[in-house]
């Protein structure tokens, strides 16, 4: 069976026809090529496929379209900000050498966007605090 | 917190990122190339490229054992041939070639395998878990799994022997029929015979300790795709460390001629060695020659967990003695490799315990003698620090207990043994140290060590009993190379717009190969004004780049870094003039002068290696890490929480200061994940990243002190070591014998799970 969704991906409205079950992962991927979303372990433990759906940090592996509202606003990592226009996070990221396979980066740069947004600005102390209480932490294993 | 700095307007972006003054990036935090494009997500790694390709490309899907042990009766593929979609069912019958992985045997003596043992499409025995018995070739991937569940594989199932003592056991068949599975030793035999009476017991321990089958975790699931191109090349793309070396390894039993082969490697999300073996290398050659199709292949992270190679456990047996000062006399060590079922690497593997059990301490006698084992469980891959984690598993616990029992300061038992130049200590192949940096390093550590022991004092003081702390110390020395000889090749072109490229086989786990090429060419191409956007790479193509060896056994900075520094020294000197001024390409142009160069660089031991005793001079460089972590020890959980981890390190000129502290961060976590909680053991349980106890944010302290020593190597480019598997090589001694420290319970294995840990201070009650 056929769903029809709209949303607005990283600013542009896109009408998908898909199947209900199919997660939101297959629809960026290899129907948008939005390849910034990475599946890693395509369960919903490691994060590498982070993206913002309506702001709120959602592993696209586990997601069903059919769970998306119409007109959810979605951000991928590509939404952020580009090679030529970086997001002050994606510059940290480079500065402090945090990318390195950069595999997993995507992922965390989608999640750090949500918290930033959520707490520094309001609150020059809030980006202390990494990790958000309430969300599961992501896992760690650099190189 | 400076992406926050830069929103609320106090710094700009461009206050973050660090810009050269006077083109010098040797030693500074240039980010590397690749960093923009990883941070916007922009940098394809090879699922994304296989979405890429052309339509008729076919997406393939494994049959797999689902047993450990077995003889196979037949394969029946008919039912799964006249599934939707299906282009070809391919099994053993149809591989061109010989069907076998080429192990390549490196030390012969004492070896009982040729290396042809392991199957690219098992025939007639089941090895493994996971081992592949046919290929499906589909239009799409749900297509080929459906048609692989439909394949049928007749099986007599035959006892799986998934550890040392079971392979050993009396009645155990061999593994690989005609070949004992105990199949291969390798001795350490170091100076004079030392006479075990001659100590009394209170100066002396033996111990017994195991080292787990870490699972490498990467977390980009393994990948690769594969075409016949332009030039007829049958052309292999995937993750592989090693392409040159690859290449030997799968030709023949591909059946494809190695001037018709080509490897590439694709940007790699990590891999930690495991793809220091050919993992899908051999499957994707066989199914795009037999199809004449492109073909591509994911692994599911269930497969690339259970089907790619593992740590290979260590059964540690070490001996340890000291005079009355603490002054070390002699090491005897009995150890075992379970290496799984196929032996590539296994000889070069186990001889890592010949090298290292013992290192970076100046002991007068060893004898250790190091056997591989066949087994069932997961095949014995390369993973970083290769073997040093079984051996300091050994002998770091064994300096630890007989420090204690000697009632001597683990630091000082340490600092008083390490290697030092007026003594003329020698490691445990009988050479000379690189350098002689080990006193200066413990000069360094000393002070965050006396700090350490003072904060878990006053932790201690301050706790109610139930979490106790504890500071441990280890000390890792690993090598920078190749064993015995070694060598490797970059070339360099000036291009028309005076731009340079640099086209090496430096390949890329994630570590900074590009950053790594980029500066040790430019620390000498900006003699002549080149500038770091002026520098472009061409890399790991085996078509177009030279053979500059695997990257693996932190050699590549020695190795690669010293070829790529040579070969721009050679455009470099053709570039100048007399007068010190430098051509350009037009003027190289009209003078006639080539604008195209090579770089070699050679290691070789000035002593070689002798095969009977293990003596000899292996390696051109070493890495020195005293590791210093501060625990937390729930007495009443077991569960076990690193606090601090303080590394005071030495690998030489550091060339790029984010890249060497990058390394240490993930190294150290990983040691973590070694200590405490990562483990592939259970096949039917310890199948996710969870389950294989990846360590997760909170497992990691956020306060990690990286310390470096920068002694300048006389191998390396400008100075520098490798650094990659400095991080871990002994952590995990240390955070066992910080857990020792903190309760007096001493773990002799990893994972110190909290069932493990609680078991071992409930022992101490007893």
């Amino acid at each position: 069976m056929s769903i029809k969704r709209v949303f607005n991906i990283n600013g542009v409205k896109r009408t998908l026809i898909c199947n209900g079950d199919e997660k939101l992962s297959t629809i960026l991927r290899d129907r948008l090529l939005l390849t910034g979303c990475k599946i890693g372990c395509g369960v919903g433990q490691c994060g590498a496929c982070n993206v913002l759906v309506d702001g709120k940090v959602q592993r696209a592996c586990i997601l069903p379209i059919s769970r998306i509202p119409d007109y959810a606003e979605i951000t991928t990592v590509e939404g952020i900000g580009t090679v030529d226009n970086l997001h002050p996070v994606q510059v940290a990221w480079m500065a402090h050498g945090c990318a390195q396979c950069g595999f997993c980066t995507p992922g965390f740069i989608v999640s750090a966007k949500a918290l930033l947004g959520r707490e520094s600005l309001a609150d020059p102390r809030g980006s202390k605090r990494l990790v958000p209480k309430k969300q599961e932490p992501l896992p760690l294993h650099g190189l | 917190m400076d992406a926050a700095a830069v929103l609320r307007g106090e710094k700009s972006k461009e206050d973050l990122l660090f810009t050269p003054n006077d083109n010098i990036i040797v030693g500074t935090s240039f980010a590397r190339p690749s960093a923009a494009m990883k941070v916007t997500g922009t940098w394809d790694f090879g699922a994304d490229e296989a979405l890429y390709m052309p339509p008729e490309t076919l997406r393939l899907a494994l049959v797999q054992a689902e047993v450990s042990h077995a003889n196979i009766k037949g394969v029946d593929t008919s039912e799964a041939e006249k599934m939707p979609g299906v282009f070809k069912v391919i099994t053993a019958k149809d591989v061109p070639g010989k069907n076998r992985i080429n192990g390549l045997v490196m030390l012969p003596l004492n070896n009982k395998c040729d290396g042809w043992d392991r199957p690219i499409l098992c025939d007639e025995k089941v090895f493994q878990f996971g081992d592949a018995i046919a290929i499906v070739a589909a239009d799409t991937e749900e297509h080929a799994k459906a048609a692989a569940a439909a394949v049928k594989v007749d099986l007599e199932v035959l006892p799986a022997y998934m550890s040392v003592p079971e392979a050993l056991a009396p009645d155990a068949i061999e593994i690989h029929p005609g070949i004992p599975n105990e199949y291969y030793e390798t001795n350490c035999i170091k100076g004079d015979e030392f006479d075990w009476d001659s100590v009394p017991e209170s100066n002396m321990v033996e111990i017994h300790s195991y080292c787990s089958r870490q699972p490498h975790l990467t977390i980009e699931p393994d990948n690769g795709y594969a075409y016949i191109d332009e030039d007829g090349m049958l052309t292999v793309h995937s993750k592989s460390i090693g392409i040159h070396l690859h290449m030997p390894m799968i030709a023949d039993g591909i059946g494809v001629p190695m001037d018709k082969l080509r490897l590439v490697q694709n940007n790699a999300g990590g891999t930690f060695g495991y793809k220091f073996s050919p993992t899908n290398e051999a499957i994707l050659g066989v199914a795009a020659l037999v199809c004449q199709r492109p073909v591509s292949l994911n692994f599911t992270m269930y497969q690339s967990i259970t089907y790619t190679g593992k740590r290979s456990p260590g059964f540690m047996n070490i001996k340890l003695a000291a005079d009355d000062n603490g002054k070390l006399l002699a090491l005897w060590g009995r150890n075992y490799i379970d290496h799984g079922p196929y032996s590539e690497f296994g000889d070069l593997l186990t001889h890592r315990l010949t090298q290292f059990v013992g290192g970076g301490l100046d002991i007068p006698s060893i004898r250790s003698k190091n056997t591989t084992v066949f087994t069932n469980h997961a095949w014995g891959s390369a993973f970083r620090a290769y073997g040093s984690p079984q051996a300091y598993m050994g002998s770091d616990i064994a300096i630890d207990c007989l420090a204690a029992k000697m009632g001597i300061d683990p630091f000082e038992m340490r600092a008083m043994n390490c290697y030092k130049e007026k003594d003329d200590s020698r490691t445990p192949t009988g050479c000379r140290p690189d350098v002689y940096c080990e006193e200066e390093l413990f000069d360094l550590a000393r002070p965050y060590y006396q700090a350490a022991v003072e904060r878990v004092r006053q932790k201690n003081e301050a706790s109610d009993g139930r979490i106790k702390y504890g500071i441990g110390v280890s000390l890792g020395v690993y090598g920078c190379g190749l064993d015995n000889t070694d060598a490797s090749e970059c070339h360099i072109e000036l291009n028309p717009d005076d731009t340079v490229t640099l086209i090496n086989s430096w390949e890329d786990h994630g570590q900074g190969a590009d950053i790594a090429t980029l500066t040790s060419a430019h620390g000498v191409l900006c003699e002549a004004g080149f500038t770091p956007d002026r520098i472009r790479l061409k890399m790991n193509d085996t078509k177009h780049c030279p053979n500059s060896g695997p990257a693996g056994g932190s050699r590549s900075t020695v190795m690669t870094g010293s070829a790529t520094k040579i070969a721009a020294e050679n455009l470099v000197n053709a570039m100048r003039r007399e007068d010190g001024t430098f051509r350009n390409y037009a003027e190289m142009k009209e003078e006639g002068l080539d604008t195209y160069y090579t770089g070699h660089y050679a290691y070789s031991a000035s002593v070689s290696l002798n095969q009977e005793t293990g003596q000899g001079e292996p390696f051109p460089a070493y890495m020195y890490t005293i590791f210093l972590p501060e625990v937390a020890v729930d007495t009443e959980t077991g569960k076990v929480k690193v606090e601090k981890f303080t590394s005071v390190a030495d690998c030489g000129t550091i060339l790029n200061k984010l890249a060497v502290d990058g390394n240490f961060y993930g190294g150290l976590v990983q040691g973590i994940g070694l200590a405490l909680s990562e483990d592939f053991e259970d096949i039917k349980k310890h199948t996710s990243f969870v389950a294989c106890g990846i360590p997760y944010i909170k497992d990691a302290p956020d306060d990690m002190e990286l310390v470096y020593l920068e002694t300048p190597r006389p191998n390396g480019p400008y100075g520098a070591a490798g650094c990659g598997e400095a991080p871990l090589d002994a952590p995990h001694p240390a955070i066992l014998n910080a857990i020792y420290n903190a309760t007096g319970a001493r773990i002799m294995k990893v994972p110190a799970r909290p069932e493990v840990v609680l078991e071992a201070i409930k022992a101490l009650e007893k």
